[in-house]
């Protein structure tokens, strides 16, 4: 820089506050304002809370307390254990679907191929409130129409909604009904990246489509497969939704999940520490989880 | 450098803001009401839900209005659920975005003082304690501070009785009459459901069990405050519902949809509960107009108390209030006149904790619904005998534990000895609170 230059750029600030060098940050300020009060502030103040007790109306840092409670308390273990069961079964099973749909949805042997898109990702945009009430109709011990289909059939009634193992076949059904088709057009979209010459070349060396298959399109789709792992398993931590209005997390606790957990804390009981406490823990095992997925994939 | 100066002025605009929020409102000293109604003045925004907000706008405001025309309320629908995150949240910022009167349950005020010790209006500052005597004690010694003051005006009452199908009852040959103990309930329960294949009773939650303490004067926690569920009276509370369990009598029925099934379809003979469910049964069950009848709880021994209550809810003035006077005289209104009361039990089925509507000729009609009888006035004659008991601030969390635990009762064969062991343990363990002894 000559400095020439230099005394023109210091002239120029002398004319007013906003200068090329200024004039960013100005720009941004709105948005980053917004960012920091809405974003960065919560997480910094629930990091904070997660150390403190409101005794009588006052919040006072009492130390390690929440999580130590947390640590202990058997209700979190059971919620965590629930939260773990749903991820276990339900993510593998739904995204065995997402791919099998999607690849189905990708040949060009179906018809109407956009019609059947939309039908399947609609589940994940609908109001689940809504979706919850035809649920509990449809899941009604007495009078829901899967087990009227099931005694008209000769079955025996499920307890769907008020037995500690169905209620969580439920709450996977339901699940799994919700987000499938929004991981199938993740897929979808992995799928499209994939370049045809490799089937092309897999084609003329005789590979079968079972062979091209596991050979290429599972192989090509790791990435993408991989971040709907993440995205699931994190979904699943989050699962709050279902239980709360399918089940309400009963009975006995056998529907509650983590978050479902940290919202009676918060909101239920207005114990704001202590579910500040449990959104941490929440965090640390998402962070674990996603990073060993990473690694198991990257091996 | 220049990034911290920046941070730095960053975090103090927020900081800025943020202690920007949050209002004073009049303290309740500064408060007179006038004598004349046409003097008080003001708006008067009211959160309500379901029966109280449409018994507060349907029947209460046209009469009020009539009496304080100046006085302009706005009753504000709200969700029960909504009404106290709404409330919370608004305690937690300093009392901003609420209302001049707010609906709130007896067993949720305390939830309220502890975390917010200021929450609502001191009420006997603002000469509500003239009234006090006008209600069941059991309802108005709950909505009291520490200090004996009243902090909110009592609306309705949950007195507790054994709701029955006289058909039912009938055909198993049992005479309601002959029920006055437990064991006599069981008795008889016994011979509905051999004779009848019927269960003699559903639950859905915890409900049984706090009525079966109150009952005894009791219940989950003792005057101070601590956790009492493994008490004398839980023990026997827990020892009839093992030998309800033992004998098949009761089914566990799900939810409230599960619950009102159960009655509907003549699933379950007796329904011990509020009065409240007068209002469900007629609405829901009219096919079963003059099948069902209600007797007084049975006793734990010969010439124990008979009475309980679930539920109620009563009207709160949060100290945010800028308008406390209109305020006051409308939420003293819907509380104390007497009319007022009358409709809200005939057109809502909501119970008046009032005692003065009970002398109301209204109340000692006979319903055709109720097998004839003068239902209100038998669930009236429970009221004085209903034993006051603490609901503390932890009352949710542990009813929610304790609703777990009956249903690992009743699904998972844990029994009922355990349930309270158990219970306690974990209400300890979730509320942080020290147990009797």
């Amino acid at each position: 820089m000559t400095s020439t230059t230099k005394r023109l750029e210091a002239s120029k600030t002398k004319k007013g506050f906003i200068t090329p060098k200024t004039a960013p940050y100005i720009f941004v300020f709105p948005a980053l304002l917004l960012f920091l009060t809405f974003t960065v502030y919560p997480i910094i103040a629930s990091f904070l809370l997660s150390f403190q007790t409101r005794i009588s109306g006052v919040y006072s840092f009492t130390g390690l307390d929440n999580y130590i409670r947390l640590f202990s308390d058997p209700v979190f273990y059971k919620a965590l254990g629930n939260t773990f069961i749903i991820l276990l079964v339900q993510v593998p099973i739904m995204l065995f679907l997402a791919v099998i749909l999607a690849v189905l949805l990708q040949s060009k042997l179906l018809n109407i191929r956009g019609f059947y898109r939309v039908s399947f990702f609609t589940p994940a945009v609908t109001s689940l409130v809504a979706a919850s009430i035809i649920f509990i109709l449809l899941l009604n011990t007495d009078y829901g129409l899967v087990n009227y289909i099931l005694t008209s059939l000769g079955m025996e009634r499920v307890p769907w909604l008020s037995d500690g193992i169905w209620a969580k076949i439920s709450l996977i059904m339901v699940t799994t009904w919700r987000w499938t088709g929004y991981n199938m057009v993740i897929l979808l979209a992995g799928l499209q990246n994939i370049s045809n010459d490799l089937y092309e070349a897999a084609s003329i060396d005789g590979a079968s489509s079972i062979k091209k298959f596991f050979h290429i399109t599972i192989p090509q789709l790791k990435p993408v497969l991989l971040f709907c792992f993440v995205l699931s398993t994190i979904g699943s931590f989050q699962l709050f939704d279902e239980p709360y209005n399918l089940t309400g997390g009963g009975p006995n606790n056998a529907t509650l999940t983590i978050t479902y957990y940290l919202y009676n804390q918060g909101f239920g009981y207005f114990d704001f520490g202590y579910a500040s406490a449990i959104a941490y823990v929440i965090v640390l095992f998402i962070a674990v989880l996603s990073w060993l997925q990473f690694k198991v994939v990257k091996e | 450098m220049k990034k911290h100066y920046c941070t730095v002025f960053l975090i103090t605009v927020m900081v800025l803001i943020l202690t920007a929020c949050g209002g004073t409102g009049e303290s309740a000293a500064d408060v007179s009401i006038p004598d004349n109604p046409e003097d008080v003045e003001g708006d008067v925004t009211v959160w309500a839900w379901a029966l109280e907000a449409n018994y507060l706008e349907k029947d209460v405001l046209p009469a009020f209005e009539e009496k304080y025309p100046n006085v302009n309320v706005t009753i504000e629908h709200i969700g029960v659920d909504q009404v106290y995150q709404k409330v919370s949240a608004g305690l937690s910022s300093g009392g901003s975005g609420l209302p001049d009167v707010v609906q709130v349950e007896n067993n949720r005020i305390h939830s309220f003082t502890e975390q917010f010790p200021d929450a609502f209006t001191n009420l006997s500052a603002l000469g509500y304690d003239e009234h006090e005597d006008k209600f069941a004690e059991a309802k108005i010694s709950g909505l009291k501070d520490s200090d004996g003051n009243i902090i909110a005006m009592p609306r309705d009452l949950g007195p507790v009785a054994v709701l029955y199908r006289t058909d039912i009852f009938e055909e198993a040959g049992v005479d309601p009459v002959s029920i006055k103990t437990w064991d006599d309930y069981i008795a008889a329960g016994k011979k509905v459901v051999e004779q009848t294949g019927k269960y003699f009773l559903g639950t859905e939650g915890d409900g049984i069990l706090r009525i079966m303490m109150q009952q005894q004067g009791s219940y989950y926690f003792d005057e101070e405050g601590n956790l009492d569920i493994t008490s004398e009276a839980g023990e026997k509370a827990a020892n009839v519902l093992q030998q309800m369990k033992d004998n098949d009598l009761i089914t566990y029925t799900n939810n409230w949809d599960g619950q009102v099934a159960a009655m509907k379809n003549g699933e379950v003979a007796t329904h011990p509960g509020a009065v409240w469910w007068s209002g469900t049964m007629i609405e829901q069950m009219p096919e079963l107009a003059g099948k069902w009848d209600m007797f007084k709880l049975p006793a734990f021994e010969e010439g124990g108390t008979r009475a309980s209550n679930d539920g109620g809810s009563a009207l709160a003035i949060p100290s945010e209030s800028d308008n406390k006077a209109a305020a006051y005289v409308f939420a003293e209104f819907a509380t104390t006149d007497v009319d007022s009361q009358i409709k809200a039990l005939t057109n809502r089925g909501l119970f008046p904790a009032l005692t003065a509507a009970y002398e109301e000729p209204v109340f000692s009609e006979e319903q055709e619904y109720f097998n004839n009888q003068p239902f209100f006035k038998k669930f009236a004659d429970i009221v004085p005998e209903i034993p006051a008991v603490n609901h503390d601030g932890a009352e949710l969390e542990v009813r929610s534990v304790m609703g777990s635990e009956i249903e690992a009762f009743l699904l998972d064969d844990k029994p009922a000895m355990d349930m309270l062991t158990d219970g306690e343990k974990q209400a300890v363990q979730q509320t942080g609170k020290e147990t009797t002894e």
